[in-house]
């Protein structure tokens, strides 16, 4: 967080295309949105290394849908 | 090894004077040290008190027991958390654990954005009236806040903050200006604050809430 | 992260401050039992009501019920029973405690002190609900081993709270 180290970013248009729209939804910088998905799937990988499982819920019938992360 | 982020004055309560604290981060061992072997005595201390006195439940400072270390282990390499010290005269006076990916804004205008979490936020107790009659220094709770505001903005979050906090402190955010949500029934009731970028700005700009 | 925060400002904030009270965070409840000496582990507030909201949810699924099904049985809130199952901070009303201790057939005193109601005098019972909330999940249909660990679960409850003299 007080020290940054840059790094080069290769990304296929349509994947570039995603990152902005994203950017201009949540309203962050490009940066920032990779570095939300980036905690988002350390913390993820650290759930499911521990033997959980990700769902995700339909808040008006309240259907579980896993998502299968094999 | 934690590092520094600014140096800030505290104020020493009894002449008024200011003294020269950092803003580190992350806690490290020392802070977890400095938290088991100068801050639980005086809380154990606190509680044994208010226990012998009588004093209803409801009216006891509401962190005598939080666990910092367990805290620590659970967001152990995480990048999701960020934790922040202040410390002077070789003694850590307050600390602060945050989320910054979890919680998204409630209130309704700022439209579900990313805002940083704080979800701890304690002062020692030498610095506090609910355990010593007379506080040592001054300001860790509005330094601990800007640090927050400071990092939100460093995440392109605007500023945008939100807390649940303890009873006794419900008018120090309302002062800071943080919007209160009322209380929240999915934690303990606690009353859930939360700061727009706006409000961050006045806030930053040393304006109080009147 | 900058910081770019002016002295003065620090200043004039912790002249503003004052003595003010500025914790936030979530609360670690402390059952403390009023009876001099008694020691009692306190534990956050979390892991009891995980362990209450565990059981509800268990019992419930013994009993082949939806959410629904044990709100119409227990006649409670079908909200309120969603937040019991599935959030580990929510603090359950008085009534709807009295209610699924019926519908369940539970000790109620046993349950008071689950949910977070009533001090929890044994530091036994905060044992046993640890373990049981700790012990694994699942949203299927309950298996022979959830089955057993909820009629374990139950069985020390009772024996446990049971065997606590009242006093007044």
């Amino acid at each position: 967080m007080i020290s940054k180290k840059t790094m080069t970013l290769n990304l296929t248009d349509t994947e570039m295309d995603a990152l902005e729209r994203l950017s201009a939804q949540k309203d962050l910088t490009k940066t920032a949105v990779l570095r939300q998905a980036l905690r988002l799937y350390q913390l993820v990988e650290a759930r499911l290394v521990r033997g959980e499982k990700l769902y995700f819920e339909n808040d008006a019938t309240k259907e579980k849908a896993e998502l299968m992360l094999v | 090894m934690s590092s520094i982020i600014e140096r800030v004055p505290l104020i020493v309560r009894a002449t008024g004077d200011e003294i020269d604290a950092e803003i580190r981060h992350p806690i490290e061992e020392s802070n977890l040290h400095d938290w088991e072997t100068k801050w639980k005595p005086i809380v154990e201390a606190t509680e044994k008190r208010l226990r012998a006195q009588g004093i209803p439940r409801a009216q006891w400072p509401q962190d005598l027991h939080w666990d910092w270390r367990k805290k620590m282990t659970d967001m152990r390499g995480l990048l999701s958390g960020a934790t922040f010290t202040i410390e002077c005269e070789k003694a850590t006076q307050g600390m602060m654990a945050v989320n910054v990916s979890n919680a998204r804004a409630r209130i309704e205008q700022q439209n579900g954005q990313h805002l940083v979490y704080v979800e701890y936020l304690e002062a020692a107790p030498w610095n506090r009236k609910d355990h010593m009659a007379a506080p040592r220094f001054r300001g860790v709770g509005s330094i601990l806040i800007i640090t927050a505001i400071a990092l939100s903005r460093s995440e392109d979050f605007k500023g945008r903050i939100g807390l649940h906090s303890l009873p006794q402190a419900d008018e120090f955010y309302t002062r800071c200006g943080m919007t209160d949500l009322g209380a929240d029934p999915k934690y303990y009731n606690l009353r859930y604050f939360e700061m727009t970028p706006e409000q961050a700005t006045k806030f930053l700009e040393g304006k109080e809430k009147s | 992260m900058k910081l770019e925060i002016k002295r003065e400002w620090c200043l004039a904030a912790a002249r503003r401050e004052g003595d003010a009270e500025v914790g936030a965070g979530r609360v670690a409840f402390d059952p403390t039992p009023e009876i001099e000496g008694a020691v009692v582990q306190a534990l956050p507030v979390e892991a009891m009501h995980l362990a209450f909201g565990k059981l509800v949810n268990l019992l419930r699924r013994k009993r082949n019920w939806s959410i629904e099904e044990l709100a119409k049985h227990a006649q409670v809130d079908t909200a309120e029973l969603l937040l019991i199952e599935k959030e580990g901070r929510h603090q359950t009303e008085p009534h709807t405690v009295y209610q699924l201790a019926n519908v369940f057939q539970l000790n109620f005193k046993g349950l008071q002190q689950l949910a977070g109601l009533t001090v929890v005098r044994n530091s036994q019972v905060v044992t046993e609900a640890v373990r049981f909330a700790a012990s694994s999940d699942s949203i299927e249909k309950l298996s022979k081993k959830e089955s057993e660990d909820v009629e374990q679960f139950v069985a020390a409850l009772n024996r446990l709270v049971d065997g606590e003299k009242d006093r007044t």
